[in-house]
């Protein structure tokens, strides 16, 4: 089975963590990654083309992660996004979720695989 | 005048571990105000000294005519990290803060001191042990925070404070995080000072979590 996933933060190395770590988790899956550094480079994505997962990041210039969740949402498309975010306010992970994220994980270096797992099971991946 | 300058590599993973250590101070800021804070990219820069206030004003949440309190507070740890943060609010925040804490009626302008002390204390502290801990491995130690003025014109307490002749470095990197609550009614710039020595420290550090992703 092949799974498209498109990663969304404005780190390289956050982007580049999750491209190793990933394929070690779902092994027995072909994995095809693209990729954006903002919300607006995402958005034309999403626009354009469907993913089966999206880690998105929240903090980012030009359109942070908040507003693409936003614009998904008022434009009605759905998707499977993950957010992977270092905004871990108590009040984050619910509005994320309000506006249709599936799973949420904390950001932390390196990147924490039991986390990734439980967020992959989440959404029925794992 | 020739001093070492980052990488764009080392500046980019330098901005993932100051973007960590913001979340960190969001979090407590966020809870003990009971609020949602916006939070922006964090600016990071090898700054000359000359050039600081020009800086500060540029990149600031805060318009140059407001009227704003700034308090500092000087950090050092056994790893040659060694710098000061000034936390900067307006005055309209200072207000708001005594306000959220319900306060606000019996509040003097001492407490009012006092609550904003501790605020930049926990914003401090949460920020820079992040920073520490990340890059070294090591908690910080930090100064008692005090209150560099009061009430004063952004564009006017910028310049003096960091006019050539007050500053000992020749160049300083600086960090800068702005917090800010949804309705406007809380603002405040963050600003990190990393010394000249502690610049060297950061350089290896980085390197040391650049090769894990080689």
């Amino acid at each position: 089975m092949t799974l498209s996933v498109l990663l969304v933060d404005d780190s390289k190395f956050v982007r580049k963590g999750i491209s190793k770590e990933l394929p070690t988790i779902l092994s027995g899956q072909e994995l095809i990654f693209s990729e954006a550094c903002n919300g607006n480079e995402a958005l034309a994505l999403l626009y354009s083309q469907y993913y089966d997962i999206i880690f998105l990041d929240l903090t980012m210039p030009e359109r942070n992660g908040y507003e693409v969740l936003e614009d998904l949402k008022e434009k009605g498309i759905r998707a499977n996004i993950i957010v992977l975010t270092a905004d871990i306010q108590p009040e984050s992970e619910k509005i994320v979720r309000a506006l249709g994220a599936v799973g949420y994980m904390e950001k932390q270096r390196p990147l924490n695989r039991e986390d990734l797992m439980k967020v992959l099971q989440e959404i029925n991946l794992l | 005048m020739s001093y070492i300058q980052y990488t764009e590599d080392q500046y980019e993973m330098l901005k993932e571990v100051v973007n960590l250590a913001m979340g960190l101070a969001g979090k407590d800021l966020a809870t003990i105000l009971n609020s949602f804070v916006d939070l922006s990219v964090p600016e990071i820069q090898i700054v000359e000294a000359g050039k600081i206030a020009e800086k500060v004003l540029k990149e600031s949440v805060f318009g140059e005519s407001d009227r704003v309190n700034l308090f500092r507070q000087t950090f050092h740890s056994i790893s040659f990290m060694e710098g000061e943060a000034i936390v900067i609010f307006n005055n309209e925040t200072r207000q708001r803060v005594a306000q959220i804490l319900g306060v606000s009626d019996q509040t003097n302008s001492i407490e009012e001191v006092d609550f904003m002390l501790e605020l930049t204390n926990l914003m401090v502290g949460a920020c820079l042990n992040s920073i520490s801990e990340q890059l070294f491995n090591q908690k910080m130690s930090f100064s008692p925070p005090e209150l560099l003025s009061e009430n004063s014109v952004f564009r006017n307490i910028t310049y003096e404070t960091f006019k050539r002749s007050n500053l000992k470095c020749e160049y300083t990197l600086l960090a800068k995080i702005t917090f800010v609550l949804k309705d406007r009614s809380f603002k405040s710039d963050l600003l990190v000072f990393i010394s000249e020595k502690a610049i060297l420290a950061v350089n290896e550090s980085l390197n040391t979590m650049l090769a894990d992703y080689e």
